[in-house]
């Protein structure tokens, strides 16, 4: 009976707290002049164009979705204009006031949801996207793969924070994790370019130099990758519920998804030429495309 | 004789007739004229080869992954309906759901040294690895019994005509074999691939000719001064020394490297006019718009008559590309003019 009370108690303050659903309207949506990406290093565009052989990571800040930009060198190289998030919102909201930070960093995962957002907190950001749990399907074993419950908590954790330091009125707009099982199909297909042997890259894996073994190790099986792919599509059911909840009970900000990055057919040309995996520059000028336009500003 | 004569005079008279027009080829169709002269297709295309490739490939990508979806739907349908069932239920009947058992998950982190704290993540895997397992056994089975051919075919590498005009180049202009490297002075591996052609010009002099073009490491700001330094020898001829002298360096150039070779070449200082600086840096990047458009976005690259080759592959590769160039028909029927 105590128990039940308890949990009868604690249902009635979450909902005062976090307000109820079609009881009060929304706090007018801010402009997202002041951006800040949360990630790992599909957000840092980890060898999107630009590499160096004795480096596995090599972050192309300028070609992420979120922060790309475009300066001296991206122009001399004629390097992809992937149109980012960043330069999307100075085109549409102007120049003045801009702000735009990458909390993103790579081998980052749920874990790292709370710090990275309390980070946002700390820039008042007004724009949040969110493109995180990639590591954690990514992992060296598969028993590395948290539960279910494990990642929700993770979730949750961070959009609390979110909730309770963003300025009234910010969005926050949480994409799901990339379809990681068709990145890796693409192997073959760059190696029958003739322009990277996959097979080797990943390789690497074994000796966790490169990460992801848990799709990318040749010692799995194809039943051990659809298992990982499993993963991949239960944590993206995770992220839709609970920010679909989010929005529904919090007054005062703005929540988004979209699974367009999952649903997302990449081609070869659309992977990094390097670790055949990551998202390219062309990969993640489609990235920003696809979810700029079901997101909150697209059209 | 004067009929002779009236027909010699009519002859002389008469104009040489024009070359017939043109025609358009349904293969190879004229897409400009520039006077008299047309530009076909394959004159374009094969200088954006590899683009067009790549762009083929994704297009082989993207048919690839349907035709393996339609194959599998149509199995699992005609086995649903020879059962006189659906597909889902079907697959419900083959798939055993029943959780694997205790011992199985205390093996498996025995096996990986994984603490009892990985064990609800340790069961999840094995539970769905063996779902999965039965279903992917199952379409095997399926596609074994009926006889599954695919016969799309990959798209195959191109030949590229990459554009060398203006490049600098060594042996024959008239050699049966081009090798056109894409590299930067700063990059170890352009050096090392640069040797790898020394070696084989060394035993082909005459059947080689190789040529440079610039292709950056992004935000290296003393390869971009090399490239610049190595276009300023290009106009005194001395391009070549340039070369030779800064992949010597194997990757570990300093400043005072070009300082010491531009001195010794006696080339012009840097400008220091703004304007002066800007123009070279525009005329640099018509440079590695080159580089893009044949498909390079980072040093180093050798195309061996237009045949595709990165350093990644190595050195024996390199060789092989090379002989096969030199035993190809027209490469030998050139040799014996």
């Amino acid at each position: 009976m105590q128990g039940r009370l308890t949990l009868g108690v604690t249902v009635i303050v979450c909902m005062g707290v976090m307000g109820v659903a079609d009881a009060q309207p929304k706090d007018p949506r801010l402009q997202p002049k002041r951006l800040s990406s949360v990630g790992d290093s599909i957000t840092e565009a980890i060898n999107a164009e630009e590499y160096n052989l004795f480096s596995p990571i090599n972050p192309n800040h300028w070609a992420s979705y979120a922060n790309g930009y475009r300066g001296f060198w991206e122009w001399l190289l004629g390097r992809t204009n992937v149109n980012s998030h960043n330069q999307r919102i100075t085109s549409a909201f102007g120049s003045s006031g801009r702000k735009n930070y990458m909390e993103g960093l790579s081998g980052a995962d749920s874990y790292d949801l709370l710090p990275q957002m309390q980070q946002s907190v700390g820039r008042q950001a007004t724009y949040v996207p969110v493109l995180m749990g990639h590591n954690d399907v990514c992992q060296n074993d598969f028993a590395d793969i948290p539960t279910d419950a494990e990642f929700e908590a993770n979730l949750r954790a961070g959009l609390e924070a979110l909730r309770t330091g963003l300025p009234n009125g910010a969005t926050i707009y949480v994409l799901a994790i990339v379809d990681i099982y068709k990145l890796w199909e693409l192997g073959d297909e760059l190696t029958s370019l003739g322009l990277i042997n996959c097979q080797v890259v990943w390789a690497a894996t074994l000796f966790d130099i490169y990460p992801c073994g848990t799709m990318l190790s040749p010692n799995n099986s194809e039943a051990d990758r659809q298992y990982t792919r499993s993963r991949n599509l239960a944590f993206n059911q995770i992220i839709e519920d609970v920010v679909a909840e989010y929005e529904a009970n919090d007054p005062h900000h703005h929540y988004s998804f979209t699974d367009e990055t999952f649903l997302y057919d990449f081609t070869p040309s659309q992977v990094s030429g390097f670790d055949c995996f990551h998202p390219s520059a062309q990969g993640q000028k489609e990235l920003s495309r696809v979810t700029w336009d079901d997101g909150p500003f697209g059209n | 004789m004067r009929y002779v004569l009236v027909l010699l005079l009519l002859v002389a008279c008469t104009r040489p007739a024009p070359p017939p027009p043109p025609v358009d080829r349904g293969d190879d169709p004229i897409v400009a004229r520039v006077g008299d002269e047309v530009i076909r297709r394959s004159e374009a295309e094969r200088r954006v080869a590899m683009e067009i490739f790549r762009r083929r490939v994704d297009i082989h990508s993207l048919v690839s992954r349907e035709v393996d979806a339609l194959v599998e739907r149509r199995l699992l349908e005609r086995e649903a309906e020879r059962r006189g069932t659906t597909v889902d239920a079907m697959l419900d009947a083959e798939v055993d759901t029943t959780p694997v058992a205790e011992a199985e998950v205390d093996a498996y982190l025995a096996e990986h040294d994984l603490a009892e704290d990985k064990r609800p993540r340790a069961r999840n895997y094995l539970d769905g690895r063996r779902r999965i397992e039965q279903r992917l056994a199952f379409v095997a089975k399926l596609r074994e019994r009926a006889g599954v051919e695919v016969t799309l075919a990959p798209p195959e590498m191109p030949r590229v005509d990459v554009d060398i005009e203006g490049a600098p180049s060594r042996g024959p202009n008239d050699a049966p074999v081009t090798i056109v490297h894409f590299g930067a002075f700063t990059d170890p591996r352009s050096a090392e691939l640069a040797g790898w052609i020394a070696e084989v010009r060394e035993r082909h002099p005459q059947k080689i000719r190789e040529v440079f073009r610039h292709a950056l490491k992004p935000r290296d700001e003393l390869g971009l001064q090399a490239a610049l330094l190595a276009r300023d020898a290009q106009k005194k001829d001395r391009f070549w020394s340039v070369y030779d002298a800064l992949f010597r360096k194997a990757g570990a150039l300093r400043q005072s490297d070009l300082q010491a070779l531009r001195a010794e070449l006696e080339l012009d200082a840097e400008p220091t006019d703004p304007s002066a600086a800007s123009t070279r840096i525009v005329a640099l990047r018509e440079e590695l718009e080159i580089a893009q458009k044949s498909g390079v976005h980072a040093p180093p690259v050798a195309f061996v008559n237009g045949l595709w080759f990165q350093h990644s592959f190595g050195e024996p590769r390199f060789e092989s590309l090379v002989r096969d160039a030199l035993s190809s028909p027209t490469v030998r029927e050139s040799l014996r003019k």
